[in-house]
């Protein structure tokens, strides 16, 4: 409550507090009938005068209290032509997964409400704003639902600024450094010969670790267009940066950095045309300037080299960079057979390794499934030489449906057992499974569960595995699912994480439903 | 059948944040079975660790609820999942007629509120030996006499030796004051000096708020010193205030008023194992505000439910006081459902003034009752608005009020995102110098804003 500076009411507060036996008490004026009921207060002892002229006083200014007249400036209103908000029941079930319950369904969430054009209901966005700041990976699945009330919302919020508008060209010549990168992503998607102009303007005068973050961007749009740049940035002083643009070029197999690696590699395998075809690897004895020029590196981190020799090193990373159309356009065989032919080489891994390198730069489904072919066949748990080749990064290479008939295989006719590592590493690993793949999937869980008493070691796995399962189970095969629990033995070990599986698979049937009903109805 | 409900005011009425989810996972269809309705009843049977099922059931006029799992929690968890089934699938219960376990309790009730309502009506016959209880009155005022004039002496003390030094006190110099009002039987005064020890302690502008409060006391002393020369219902807020509680028999003996009654706000309050429950109503006809004070201790429910958002059909008797809020229901629709349905927000909107309106009023009441603490604001078209770190509300006129300065951040947030800047209608607590939020309206929507 605003106070005036030499108000009677300041003067009563300041004769308060220093006592009326430091000094002695005198009524303050004041127009009007408080001037006269203060007057009135002189016959009181001094003490009550003031308790009682603090008593009117206050009442005074408390009753006779005026909002204020507001001077500061609003943002304008929101626009009302927005979205169509999703239904409440559907709005319910996403407030359940805000406060925690069944929340890794909420990116199914999200992706039922994108699908439908709907937007969250006003009173979440709040809460969903918030657990986006925290959670970067479910960010641009909640920006979609936002609609125009929550990117409202979030421009007055500096920690909600991620959902704000995007990033515009002024940011790129004058923003911090995190919003030029976002300009610049946004902008490669879009317009990638745009981004590289703008790259190449000031590319000189940025910092070697911008220099290496802003070249990630060229992942996105990646074209034979980008390889005059990407070349020159081969020769930069960063080591990164030159790493960087290696891999990148790498990944174009019409580039001339892969025909350059081409010519040399076909200097060191040889396929001998015999009655039963066998393969010849040569070493390399040295590496010379242009190999390292084009990314080839020396030596071997302290992982490889506990695998690889020097030399072995370098000739997988050859095969790395030479596209893989080059080995059956040279041998006129399929990937499959090629690959049978390094099996049990003396230089498998060197062989194996360097084309699942090639095929995931490459994205090159036949040869990943020529090398998921001979990985799964055996069952064991391969060590990648390099990590970012793990298999199932290899298998997000193909396409859902190839996804899941590689993994159907494996279950059906391949060593799969769903209790096993591998098995499990790679169903856990999947966003979604086909209809085959998750009915293979029950079957294989029924006879396992129904007929076995869990191993220790696995036991714990595969617990956590159900709830996965139950977030990638197509909701049609919930009566199938159901048939699980009715399969367990009394005292099953299994029955709370069955029961849990179910319930998961529930809620997600009751929440596709509820953005199947509307409001009116 | 109502079908009013919606699972958030059903969920409102969970004890405690596990009972909700506990309910919630109950609230699926395949876990119960002979689910039914008839008239304001609903019931079901509900499987749970058992041999026999539960057998759970909802006397939706009130609601009330029954269930004969052992549960010690009220509404227990399948009273809640009932009830959320309902409001989230009613086409799963039959119209039926009950079965006799649920009937025998729906008579029960009746009779029960018969009796109740007999009991009311029959003028007391066995009143207490009047000379005994004049004797006991007089006792008691000299008690509280005697308190007055010490706390008054105390006061002027505080007053002679200055307040300056008073943040350097220790809490104990208000406890032991307050303990002697205790002593004296105004456990309000004690109430009042034990808030001065926090506002004491509040930094910035202490001074300012101390001596208001401490001069507010003082003129409740003058007051009671020429009681009797006061208008009756002044005399009333004074004992009020002094906490000289009047019986709830004698307040039900004052003129009652019929309305239909919408809930507009709630607030609950936990003070030590004690809950305090002050529910705020708005008569549609009347155009009056009234406050119904419930209390509940630790886990106990609260005796009466009422939803926010819902209207309640009742007659109200207001205790006496210089501006009369606080209220006691003296009946109550039972078991009949609702014969209007509860107004939206088009009700709200024509019912009530503009903030300049309410202000209006805030100051009348003010002058009538230098007392009061808290003023109901209902407030038509105004907008929610960020200054700085501080949460506004702002009318057509561009009059604006300041919200709580502790408001929740996310509470502001929602304020904000349901009104997108446009105009809403919100409900809220108004202290004299800023505005709690407890609910709003949009679009025809009910949210209450959980404190």
């Amino acid at each position: 409550m605003g106070w005036q500076a030499d108000s009677p009411w300041q003067a009563v507060v300041s004769a308060a507090l220093l006592g009326t036996e430091r000094q002695p008490f005198t009524s303050p004026t004041a127009p009007g009938k408080l001037g006269q009921l203060l007057a009135q207060l002189t016959s009181h002892a001094p003490e009550s005068a003031l308790l009682t002229a603090a008593a009117a006083l206050s009442l005074h200014q408390r009753a006779g209290w005026f909002p204020e007249n507001y001077s500061g400036s609003a943002p304008a209103p929101c626009s009302l032509d927005d979205l169509p908000r999703c239904s409440t029941r559907a709005g319910r079930f996403l407030q359940q997964m805000l406060q925690r319950q069944y929340s890794p369904v909420l990116p199914e969430w999200l992706g039922l409400a994108t699908q439908l054009g709907q937007r969250v209901p006003d009173i979440y966005l709040p809460q969903l704003l918030n657990l986006g700041q925290q959670q970067r990976d479910l960010r641009s699945l909640i920006l979609p639902v936002l609609g125009q009330r929550g990117r409202w919302l979030a421009a007055q919020n500096l920690d909600w600024s991620y959902a704000v508008e995007v990033a515009t060209e002024a940011d790129w010549e004058t923003g911090s450094q995190a919003a030029r990168l976002l300009y610049l992503k946004e902008l490669r998607s879009q317009d990638p010969e745009r981004a590289r102009e703008l790259l190449a303007a000031t590319w000189s005068h940025e910092p070697a670790s911008d220099r290496t973050q802003f070249l990630e961007t060229f992942r996105t749009g990646l074209s034979l267009a980008d390889e005059p740049f990407l070349e020159e940035a081969l020769t930069d002083r960063s080591k990164e940066v030159r790493r960087t643009a290696a891999d990148l070029l790498a990944s174009l197999p019409e580039s001339r950095l892969c025909q350059r690696l081409a010519e040399q590699v076909q200097q060191h395998i040889f396929l001998n045309p015999t009655q039963v075809p066998t393969l010849t690897v040569q070493l390399p004895d040295s590496l010379n300037p242009a190999l390292i020029h084009d990314g080839i590196e020396p030596k071997p981190s302290q992982f490889v080299a506990t695998q690889l020799g020097e030399k072995a090193w370098w000739l997988l990373q050859m095969i790395g960079a030479t596209p893989l159309s080059f080995w059956s356009e040279t041998w006129k065989i399929p990937p499959a057979e090629i690959v049978g032919h390094a099996k049990d080489h003396e230089w498998e891994a060197v062989l194996l390794e360097g084309w699942a390198l090639a095929a995931k730069r490459q994205q090159n489904a036949d040869w990943v499934q020529a090398l998921l072919g001979i990985w799964l066949a055996e069952g064991v748990v391969r060590t990648p030489v390099l990590p970012d080749v793990r298999l199932d990064s290899l298998l997000n290479i193909l396409s859902f449906n190839q996804q899941s008939a590689v993994l159907v295989d494996l279950l059906k006719s391949g060593p799969g057992k769903v209790n096993d590592f591998l098995t499990l590493s790679l169903l856990r690993s999947r966003d979604g499974w086909s209809l085959k793949l998750a009915e293979t999937v029950l079957d294989h869980l029924e006879d396992y569960l129904s007929h076995q008493n869990p191993a220790m070691n696995q036991a714990w796995e595969l617990h956590a595995a159900l709830k996965e399962f139950a977030r990638v189970i197509p909701i049609g095969l919930l009566p199938r699912a159901v048939q699980l629990q009715e399969g367990l033995p009394p005292d099953s070990p299994w029955a709370a994480s069955v029961r849990e599986f179910l319930a998961l698979l529930r809620f997600r049937q009751k929440m596709v439903q509820a953005f199947e009903v509307t409001d009116s109805g | 059948m109502q079908t009013q409900w919606t699972p958030e005011q059903v969920l409102a009425l969970a004890p405690d944040a596990a009972s909700a989810k506990n309910g919630r996972g109950l609230a699926i269809g395949h876990k119960w079975s002979s689910l039914g309705t008839h008239q304001s009843a609903v019931w079901g049977e509900c499987q749970g660790s058992g041999k026999n099922p539960y057998r759970t059931q909802i006397d939706l006029s009130e609601p009330a609820f029954r269930c004969s799992c052992p549960s010690r929690k009220f509404p227990c968890k399948h009273g809640l999942a009932l009830f959320l089934l309902l409001a989230e699938q009613s086409s799963g219960f039959a119209e039926q007629e009950p079965p006799d376990w649920v009937a025998e309790w729906l008579l029960s009730r009746t009779q029960r509120s018969q009796k109740q309502a007999q009991k009311e009506t029959q003028p007391k016959e066995q009143t207490a030996d009047p000379q005994a209880q004049a004797k006991r009155a007089a006792a008691r005022q000299q008690k509280v006499s005697a308190g007055i004039q010490e706390l008054r002496l105390w006061l002027e003390d505080r007053i002679r030796q200055g307040l300056a030094t008073l943040p350097q006190e220790s809490y104990q110099l208000w406890d032991t004051v307050a303990a002697r009002m205790v002593d004296a039987q105004a456990p309000g005064l004690a109430r009042r000096l034990r808030d001065l020890a926090g506002t004491v302690h509040s930094g910035a502008g202490w001074c300012d708020a101390t001596l208001a409060s401490m001069s507010q006391i003082y003129l409740l002393l003058e007051g009671c010193d020429r009681i009797e020369t006061l208008p009756p219902e002044v005399q009333a807020e004074l004992r009020t205030q002094i906490g000289w509680a009047i019986s709830q028999e004698e307040v039900l003996a004052g003129k009652a008023h019929a309305d239909l009654w919408l809930i507009v706000g709630q607030r609950i309050q936990q003070e030590d194992r004690l809950k305090v429950r002050r529910t705020w109503l708005y008569g549609l006809e009347s155009s009056t505000s009234a406050m119904l004070l419930d209390f509940a201790h630790g886990q106990q429910p609260f005796e009466q439910t009422l939803l926010p958002g819902t209207c309640l059909e009742a007659e109200l008797v207001f205790y006496p006081s210089a501006y009369p809020l606080r209220a006691l229901v003296k009946t109550r629709r039972e078991s009949v459902p609702l014969s209007k349905s509860p107004p939206g927000y088009a009700g709200i909107e024509d019912a009530i003034a503009s903030l300049t309106g309410q202000v209006a009023s805030y100051s009348q009441a003010y002058a009538a009752c230098p007392w009061l603490e808290q003023f109901p604001l209902l407030l038509q078209a105004v907008v929610p608005l960020r200054d700085g770190e501080r949460w506004l509300l702002r009318d057509a006129q561009g009059l604006v009020l300041p919200l709580l300065s502790r408001l929740k951040p996310q509470q502001g947030w929602q304020l904000l995102a349901l009104s997108g800047g446009h105009p809403l209608t919100l409900f809220g607590e108004w202290n004299g110098t800023e505005l709690l939020p407890l609910s709003v309206w949009v679009e025809e929507a009910f949210y209450g804003l959980a404190s």
